[in-house]
């Protein structure tokens, strides 16, 4: 039976195919009065007019006959698919069922993967949103470690900071005692062995200072021009006695080919050879130590060699950690600082670090610098001072300020200087400092750069605004590379480190007055 | 003893388990296979009121899950009694979804009674949809019904308060 002439016009108006359309003519109360097409497939059975036609159209309960509706895709009884439309026409009311199985299960192929898609992508972002708030909280885990690490660091660097002066009278006065005349032997044995725990505790002091400052990255480098020979001949003038006292050989050999001035940061050079070196000393107690530094392109390459007692293989590549020590090596003492350090220093100094060593022959240690050569003629005043014979002649007493709040430090300065034959002046503060200093115009003024009031570089700063032209040396127990150039900057001539011999002062004292003549 | 035939939409973003949640209903069964919708499909399913004794008959019409509705989509809603407002206990997504739906049905409708079910209890491990979402719903008015379609948790519970609402 062809579809009644509404639904066909319906039909093409709405542009839809008319095979296997299903038709229904209903009244105002949804009674069935006519129908087109195969309408069993809609409830399963063959309608009788009169019928209500919402019980084989379910979906028709609650329309609203005066309202056209189209439903896309209807599933009706489970079974079939249909767009059904509900429209009038005149005083009809037709409902056209036009079969949408095939179209269907396209549109859902399609409409299935986009979900899934959704579904995966949605999933996605909460694995990524989960993986970012593990991400945030480590970062902040992270941080309050490096936070916790730096306080650390930092309160280690002050207490450190602070052992040194301390020290430094404790060094000071028993090198006084050592070099009293007259002392008897059982006094000059215990001055000896507090000189040697002073020194070791100093030792101890500078490594955790170092370590603590290379964990705060605040470790800065000053490459400047120096002379190898001299800093090797001051490390084996250091370090030779050690040798001595042990009775093992100490050889130090500086190969021709290293040129007379190179680039390179001075005083963590010494550091790294005097731990390198010390450790040797410090570990064999038979045969000897040797230190032989050569140079090609651009590089110092320094060998310390030893016949201690080796160390293990499986402790070569943990021998540079931190506070690692090897466990065998009958108790010797340390921090177990200072070949971390000396990497970590080596590092900086853009070079590498390599060990060789066997159990019970010896041990190698060869390092390799960045030091290329320097045309600079280097300035007689390093900081450490040449060690050179003292002038005797002087005209007059010299006059030389020490300003210092220590008063035990100021005391020892005291008696070395007195030693050396100068006058003095005191002053217990920066202000202080200044006020003398312009008043009495000494020949030089030995300035600690930690004081009260003012501190010293600020003292000699204005003292050098104010037209003071002698000699001004910064005393301080701090070795950063910023503190040193700030003391330059400053109007500083000299620069002398915490604790501080009575040689290394007087001759320091005595150069500076020398140059100004 | 009367009987009363009602239409009632089930609406929400797609996958939050609406038509798993009739078949809950209708047949008592659930499929782990995701099948989406397309179109509406049509069930019925009866409901008789202890109190009253009365039935409820209800055909329910299942409409393809989707964030916004389309003009053709929302017509369907046209001589309903109320709806089911279905989200997806994980992901919050589909409950801002839920309000817009019904908001919209809202503006449209009027006042048509509705539930609203947060689905999937089951998985409330991975849940977005938190205790304060949940407070928050609660205090807006939805009424929010806690529900699982695969372990059938307070589905007919559901469907009861809505055929309550809808026979007031
Ligand atoms: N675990 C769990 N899974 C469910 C639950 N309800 C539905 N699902 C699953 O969720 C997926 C989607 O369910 P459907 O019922 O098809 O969701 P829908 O809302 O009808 O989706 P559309 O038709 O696309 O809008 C299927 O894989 C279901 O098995 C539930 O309560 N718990
Ligand atoms: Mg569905």
């Amino acid at each position: 039976m062809s579809l009644p002439l509404a639904a066909s016009r319906y039909l093409y108006a709405t542009d839809n195919a008319v095979r296997d359309a299903i038709c229904l003519s209903i009244d105002a109360n949804f009674r069935l009065v006519q129908w087109w097409g195969n309408v069993s497939v809609l409830s399963g059975v063959t309608p009788s007019v009169g019928e209500d036609a919402r019980d084989i159209l379910p979906l028709l309960y609650g329309m609203d006959l005066a309202e056209p509706a189209t439903i896309r895709f209807a599933n009706v009884n489970d079974a079939h698919v249909f767009h059904v439309h509900l429209f009038r026409d005149g005083d009809e009311n037709y409902v056209l069922c036009i079969p949408a199985d095939d179209e269907k299960a396209r549109t859902t192929e399609l409409q299935q993967v986009a979900n899934e898609v959704r579904l995966l992508n949605a999933q996605q972002q909460r694995l990524v949103q989960e993986l970012e708030e593990a991400r945030s909280e480590l970062e902040t885990k992270r941080a309050d470690a490096q936070r916790a690490s730096m306080v650390k660091s930092r309160f280690i660097a002050s207490i450190s900071h602070e052992f040194r002066t301390p020290l430094t009278s404790v060094i000071g006065y028993t090198e006084l005692l050592l070099n009293e005349s007259g002392q008897n032997s059982d006094v000059l044995a215990h001055a000896k062995a507090i000189s040697r725990s002073a020194r070791h505790l100093l030792s101890m002091v500078d490594n955790i200072l170092d370590q603590a400052r290379i964990e705060e990255g605040n470790i800065a480098i000053r490459i400047a021009p120096l002379n190898v020979r001299q800093v090797t001949d001051d490390i084996t003038t250091m370090l030779a006695p050690l040798a001595a006292e042990k009775f093992i050989g100490f050889g130090a050999f500086v190969d021709a080919k290293v040129p007379r001035v190179i680039s390179t940061d001075e005083v963590r050079l010494r550091q790294i050879l005097v731990n390198l070196v010390g450790n040797a000393i410090k570990f064999t107690d038979a045969g000897e130590v040797n230190l032989e530094i050569t140079w090609a392109q651009d590089k110092l390459i320094v060998v310390i060699s030893d016949t201690g007692p080796g160390i293990p293989e499986d402790q070569q590549l943990l021998i540079f950690d931190a506070f690692h020590r090897v466990n065998d090596l009958d108790g010797k003492r340390g921090t177990g600082l200072g070949l971390n350090i000396t990497a970590r220093l080596v590092e900086l100094l853009g070079g590498s670090i390599e060990l060789e060593s066997q159990p019970g022959v010896g041990s190698r240690f060869e390092l390799v610098l960045k030091a290329p050569e320097s045309q600079a003629a280097v300035a007689a005043d390093n900081i450490y001072g040449e060690r050179k014979v003292m002038g005797k002649s002087r005209k007059h007493a010299q006059r030389i300020l020490i300003a210092e709040d220590d008063p035990d430090l100021t005391e020892l300065l005291g008696l070395f200087l007195t030693r050396g034959g100068y006058e003095l002046m005191m002053a217990e503060d920066g202000e202080q400092a200044v006020k003398t200093a312009l008043k009495e115009q000494p020949d030089l003024v030995l300035m600690d750069v930690n004081m009260p009031q003012m501190d010293g570089l600020s003292a000699a700063r204005e003292l050098r605004k104010k037209g003071f032209s002698q000699p001004i040396l910064a005393l301080t127990a701090s070795l950063s590379v910023n503190d040193r150039d700030q003391a330059f900057t400053w109007g500083c001539d000299g620069y002398l480190v915490k604790p501080i011999s009575m040689a290394e002062l007087l001759s320091s004292v005595e150069r500076h007055l020398h140059e100004r003549g | 003893m009367g009987s009363t035939t009602k239409k009632v939409c089930i609406i929400g973003d797609f996958a939050v388990g609406k038509t798993s949640t009739v078949a809950r209903c209708v047949h008592n069964v659930f499929s782990e296979k995701y099948l989406t919708t397309v179109g509406v499909k049509i069930d019925t399913t009866q409901i008789t009121m202890e109190e009253s004794g009365e039935t409820l008959k209800m055909v329910i019409w299942d409409i393809a899950g989707t964030d916004r509705f389309s003009a053709v989509e929302f017509s369907y809603l046209r001589g309903a009694s109320g709806y089911i407002l279905v989200v997806d206990g994980t992901r919050m997504h589909t409950l801002e979804v839920a309000r817009r739906l019904c908001e919209e049905a809202g503006e449209r409708y009027g006042n048509l009674p509705y539930v609203t079910l947060i689905n999937k209890s089951d998985l409330r491990d991975s849940w977005e949809v938190s205790d304060a979402d949940l407070g928050k719903l609660e205090e807006d008015g939805y009424n929010p019904i806690i529900t699982s379609a695969k372990t059938g948790e307070n589905v007919s519970e559901a469907l009861l308060r809505l055929a309550h609402l809808v026979m007031e």
